[in-house]
């Protein structure tokens, strides 16, 4: 079974001394990287094979060494971004039942109520343990990731080889990376984006320049310039706050990029144009995907005039289909087929949302004559904030929580740079008193922070069934959604 | 005094997990595991409505400590 560890031997061998990994206090060549990797790898061997090990890191030269190292080992690698909510946070332990959590100090921290139950440490800490040198059967497994579920329960999505080599290829092929590329990447490596960039770079021997986050736009657009970097990753908020708030500097910093690369969240025509305008030369693509089914198609603007308003074409041996409710209709729900979807959820769960190797996204959508691809909403009322799907009912489950709450309903309402964020419609418990920032205080306790809502406005009651049940889409259409 | 004492709550108010204790002027970005492109735009805000300034994007760019926040706010005002 070819898996990502292959790259990394062949670079290792091939190219040794040339750097894979820069961040701002560290890099490795792909020596060390190989060397560091197969160390964490002989560690994991006192757990049983194909076991589940956690990881929790920011963006960082050992998130990097540990997924390596777990994979090398033919475990699981369960990802779990350190923004986690606690209650997710447990959601996904009890779920999985990792046999330990990688971290560093700084999170363990924050984590201190779980550690009786789970073995949580520090990456530093385990490199002392014992090591010892086995051959492990590989699990078909690579990594396991959560995304928000259209239930209350996160749903895991176990990730295979098959799946990530697959998708991978169809990355370089399409956009053409090479091994004299430098990577500039300022995405999570928590969430399927950033991830596979780090797994593109892998497969083709190039360099990435790995930042924390997106936070200090200047210090990237600098590192653009000063690594000579010639691709860049980023979410549209960010590419439309740079092309808004500084063209200038974005033109000087990033004319040497053959490559900017977003994701599936709508880009906003506008940033579209300017990106285009102010740098001719340069590719610019976007992709559609979800973590169970990463880059479903690609879409290059530069190559495709007036079809700006599509998230492409179908990636090469991807099908995508339209399902209709009625066979007049346009639209209807976006359904996927291919190498790059997974089988099943973790634990066989949502088996629903699988027909005959087709994934129902809940995406709707249409496609057009020459095959291109539009987004044009949700199926379900899943809220799209900068990119993370977020599921109301786990708001409004939170905000249940406090008394003098009656009834509560969280919506997406458009937002300039995030694209949606959340508001919350609160009924209050007649003759109880509660204030905006009472509410939004207790969501940041038990929330993660792009679940947190923008705004909060106090209704008298919500539009129902003659059952009693609220009618969501009335709630958009009295325009709660734009005030 | 006073206006370090708001910026401070404004932290506290945005940084769930702060406290008395653990408030650090000093402490970088890169040291919160929760001050992300959400929380920033939040403190932004919340700074703005509560001194009645406005921050550019390239201040708010600048800023990666509460005592950044601090300064910016006392230059302005």
């Amino acid at each position: 079974m070819t898996t990502i560890i292959d790259y990394l031997e062949r670079y290792k061998r091939d190219s040794p001394k040339k750097i894979f990994i820069q961040t701002e206090s560290q890099s490795l060549t792909f020596e060390d990287t190989y060397n560091k990797v197969s160390k964490i790898c002989t560690i994991l061997n006192q757990f049983p094979e194909k076991s589940i090990i956690s990881i929790m890191f920011d963006n960082s030269t050992e998130f990097v060494l540990s997924y390596l190292g777990i994979i090398k080992s033919g475990r699981i690698a369960h990802i779990i971004p350190p923004s986690i909510s606690k209650k997710n946070f447990l959601k996904q332990i009890e779920s999985c039942n990792p046999e330990i959590i990688l971290t560093l100090n700084k999170f363990i921290n924050e984590f201190k109520y779980v550690k009786n139950e789970v073995n949580v440490i520090d990456f530093y800490e385990f490199q002392k343990q014992n090591s010892s040198h086995k051959e492990n059967q590989v699990s078909d497994i690579a990594s396991l990731i959560y995304t928000s579920g259209t239930t209350s329960s996160p749903k895991g999505v176990p990730i295979k080889h098959s799946n990530i080599i697959f998708t991978t290829q169809n990355i370089v092929n399409v956009l053409g990376y090479n091994n004299l590329d430098i990577d500039v990447i300022p995405l999570s490596l928590s969430h399927s984006f950033g991830l596979g960039c780090l797994h593109t770079s892998l497969c083709v021997g190039s360099t990435i320049i790995l930042h924390r986050n997106t936070m200090n736009i200047l210090d990237i657009l600098n590192s653009i310039k000063e690594n000579n970097a010639t691709t860049f990753a980023a979410v549209p908020a960010t590419l439309t706050s740079l092309v808004n708030n500084f063209p200038e500097k974005f033109v000087e910093k990033c004319n040497g990029l053959r490559l900017i690369v977003t994701n599936s969240t709508k880009v906003p025509k506008d940033t579209i144009h300017k990106i285009l305008h102010l740098l001719p030369n340069t590719k610019f693509a976007t992709y559609y995907g979800l973590t169970e089914a990463s880059r479903s198609t690609f879409m290059i603007f530069s190559e495709n005039d007036n079809k700006e308003e599509s998230i492409g074409k179908s990636a090469p041996d991807v099908e995508i289909k339209i399902e209709k409710e009625k066979s007049e209709s346009k639209k209807g729900e976006i359904w996927i087929r291919g190498k790059n979807v997974i089988e099943n959820y973790w634990n066989s769960e949502f088996a629903e949302k699988f027909v005959e190797g087709w994934l129902k996204t809940g995406d709707l959508g249409f496609l057009d004559e020459d095959g291109f691809l539009y987004l044009t909403g949700r199926k379900d009322h899943i809220i799209n904030v900068g990119g993370e799907k977020v599921n109301p009912e786990e708001i409004e489950n939170i905000v249940k929580m406090l008394d003098s709450i009656e009834d509560v309903i969280a919506m997406g309402i458009e937002h300039p740079l995030f694209g949606q964020v959340v508001k919350l419609l609160v009924k209050k418990v007649d003759n109880k008193e509660i204030k905006s920032s009472e509410i939004i205080a207790h969501c940041k306790q038990n929330l993660e922070r792009f679940k947190v809502p923008m705004e909060v406005e106090f209704v008298s009651d919500f539009p129902r069934t003659e059952h009693g049940k609220v009618i969501r889409f009335m709630l958009q259409e009295k325009n709660y959604g734009n005030s | 005094m006073e206006i370090e004492n708001e910026i401070k709550k404004i932290f506290l108010g945005v940084f769930a997990n702060l406290n008395d204790e653990n408030f650090d002027w000093n402490a970088k970005q890169e040291d919160y595991s929760n001050w992300d492109s959400f929380a920033h735009l939040e403190l932004m805000t919340d700074i703005e409505a509560k001194f009645n300034i406005k921050i550019s994007p390239e201040d708010a760019l600048s800023i990666r400590t509460a005592l950044d926040l601090s300064k910016l706010v006392q230059s302005r005002i």
